[in-house]
């Protein structure tokens, strides 16, 4: 008997946390892969009791990532539970502060943690293979990203209060009118987001995707998922990252969904195996059939690329050219590629920067009133677009406002079973390729940052991390080899 | 993020890293909200709980830092005051989403200097504007896997006055 198990260990600071198993066969080829996701339990039942109000400063903390989506799922969330109508003025503060989020989370991944993916060849040696090979290659626009996403800095350090972890979404609204002066002082920031994603569009085209290495993964068979797609849209059917409606589209392209995106949580149940603490999400009107895709599963997939399956159209003109140009490399709907993720986060970078620069020159954005009346306390769903995926918060409160129930489903959970496909499917195209070393992590690692996931929010923990190590065993256990970076 | 006290730019960041809703993993935040403004005076003191490249943007344009944060590395408690690249290197990496440890995305950022190459020891310009700065890091003791709570168990909790004082010998340095 010659099966073998790899590990492969995100190393964490603590012990245990996140890691991929593939279980080879006799012939060397990957019988199964596991992403095993540690969730620490408690955290929801440890908002229990504690004030409404608390919540988006409290859920913010669990995740370095993305605190600006909690933040505003969160306090989303308390509207609904307070049945409170926010003000124009509030709207389009918080509006203009997400797409700000939304365009620097995905330049950030575009440019640096995807960049290796996505700028460099797959057989560059492993010791440049990483972000500061992307920075050797292409100097020049690193800085300029640096330079830019200061800047969106700015804006959502003028706008969120604080820096890292916002303070300034209430229920009903937010803390303060934006005056005149900041609205100065962010609009060249603004700008500068929205040049900057004109001219990655023009980097991608020019340099990027006439990159034979691109066009194999982007073509490639194994990387290429027939499950479900979920996501916000507005009523145009174009994506949009702070609200909308719940659009969810089969991997034929069938309208599963369109409706109320609080009652998004109705349509989904969650799986558990024996072998992680990560559930699996399926649409519970398809059952669960196991991880595979295909017309008759549950499997459903959320983030850019599910965006974009949903969706008719963008919001703004060049993300429109943009998704015309995307639409038609492709050539059918919806996109299947799993390294289309990558392109899909190229078309909302340029939609957030887009929608950034509209609001900010809204007159409306600096409108005195900023907070609605508040009624009862009771039930409420928020529901954004997080840059990785659809992020529910679900609130019950009694009636003084004390939190009675918590539950929230991020964007990694909804994207587990997808991503646990896609690595399995990745590795046994190494694998059939005696790949076993270097490459068979490569591409594994190229599969599971596609997703851009967040292990934080995943698990309620801090960090959610992506480092990966190899190790190869004999059956018996005896170790035989260790791949890592 | 937090106070910044005397200069209307600060130089200097004092950074407490963790979440004060995960009992001793806030121990950093806990210092942070422990000294006193004379400490601090003309610092910048945050809270974060990021790490990583998310982190490592934020503190460009300072010359110092100093992270303070909890591990289970140390025993419950004891404090370790050291580079952040040495500290890194035994293990007590403050690693951000993505794998990226504090250090490496500041060494990122630092071979976008004119300098090619690692990240300098000392504060240097990636440009005109932007400054990498040099980090320490202020390690405290905790137990592993803390559960989600407010507050501190009792060795840890007792660690923070002594912490504090870490924090006003190395702003002396």
């Amino acid at each position: 008997m010659s099966q073998q198990k790899i590990t492969i260990d995100p190393i964490t600071r603590l012990e245990g946390h996140g890691k991929i198993l593939l279980y080879l066969d006799e012939e060397g080829g990957v019988q199964d892969a596991y992403l095993q996701v540690p969730e620490l339990r408690g955290f929801e039942r440890f908002c229990v009791g504690r004030r409404g109000e608390e919540m988006p400063q409290i859920t913010e903390r669990i995740c370095g990532v993305c605190p600006e989506a909690h933040h505003l799922a969160s306090a989303k969330a308390l509207d609904d539970a307070y049945g409170a109508q926010i003000p124009e003025a509030a709207r389009l503060q918080r509006e203009l502060f997400y797409n700000t989020y939304i365009f620097s989370d995905h330049l950030l991944h575009l440019i640096f943690l995807g960049g290796p993916d996505l700028l460099l060849d797959e057989d560059t040696p492993k010791e440049q293979r990483n972000v500061l090979g992307v920075l050797q290659a292409y100097p020049e626009l690193g800085k300029r990203v640096v330079q830019v996403r200061a800047g969106a800095q700015k804006v959502l350090e003028r706008i969120g209060g604080r820096a890292i972890h916002p303070v300034f979404a209430l229920p009903g609204g937010v803390s303060q009118p934006l005056d005149e002066e900041k609205r100065g002082e962010i609009t060249a920031y603004v700008e500068a987001m929205a040049e900057l994603a004109g001219d990655i569009v023009s980097f991608f085209h020019e340099k990027v995707l006439p990159d034979p290495g691109l066009q194999a993964l982007l073509q490639s068979p194994e990387a290429r998922l027939p499950v479900h797609s979920m996501g916000l849209v507005d009523d145009e059917l174009a994506p949009n990252f702070y609200h909308g409606r719940l659009r969810v589209v089969s991997c034929e392209g069938e309208e599963l969904f369109l409706g109320d995106a609080r009652e998004g949580l109705s349509l989904i149940e969650e799986h558990i195996e024996p072998w992680t603490y990560s559930k699996f999400p399926y649409l519970k009107s398809f059952g669960w059939s196991g991880l595979e895709g295909g017309p008759g599963s549950g499997i459903y997939q959320v983030g850019p690329l599910a965006r974009l399956n949903v969706a008719e159209r963008m919001a703004t003109p060049a993300a429109q050219e943009e998704f015309e140009r995307y639409l038609d490399y492709f050539g059918q709907r919806p996109v299947q590629a799993t390294f289309a993720y990558h392109w899909a986060r190229l078309v909302e970078m340029v939609q957030a920067a887009e929608a950034a620069h509209a609001l900010v020159s809204d007159e409306a954005l600096t409108g005195r009133a900023v907070r609605g009346e508040l009624s009862a306390p009771g039930k409420g769903v928020g529901v954004v677009e997080a840059a990785r995926g659809t992020l529910f918060h679900e609130y019950q409160l009694d009636d003084q406002g004390l939190l009675k129930q918590v539950n929230l489903v991020v964007a990694t959970t909804h994207n587990a079973g997808p991503i646990g496909m896609s690595v399995k499917a990745m590795a046994q195209a190494a694998a059939r390729q005696g790949q076993l070393d270097e490459r068979l992590l490569n591409r594994v690692e190229m599969a599971f940052r596609a997703y851009d996931p967040c292990l934080a929010c995943a698990t309620h923990f801090l960090p959610g991390e992506l480092p990966l190590t190899v190790e190869v065993y004999a059956s018996d256990g005896t170790f035989l080899r260790r791949v890592g970076r | 993020m937090g106070r910044s006290f005397g200069a209307s730019v600060a130089d200097t960041a004092v950074v407490g890293m963790g979440n004060p809703y995960c009992t001793d993993d806030g121990v950093g935040v806990a210092v942070t909200r422990r000294l006193p403004s004379e400490v601090v005076e003309g610092c910048a003191v945050w809270e974060t709980a990021q790490s990583g490249v998310y982190l490592a943007e934020k503190l460009l344009g300072f010359s110092r830092v100093l992270i303070i944060d909890g591990t289970p590395l140390l025993p419950a408690g004891e404090l370790r005051v050291q580079p952040l690249e040495e500290w890194e290197a035994v293990g007590g990496e403050h690693r951000g989403a993505h794998g990226m440890s504090l250090s490496r995305a500041l060494e990122m950022l630092g071979s976008l200097t004119s300098q090619s190459g690692t990240r300098p020891r000392r504060a240097a310009l990636v440009h005109d504007q932007v400054r990498v700065p040099e980090v320490w890091a202020l390690a405290v003791g905790i137990p592993p896997d803390p559960p989600f709570g407010e507050g501190l168990t009792p060795r840890v909790a007792a660690a923070v006055q002594a912490a504090v004082e870490e924090v006003r010998g190395w702003l002396n340095s």
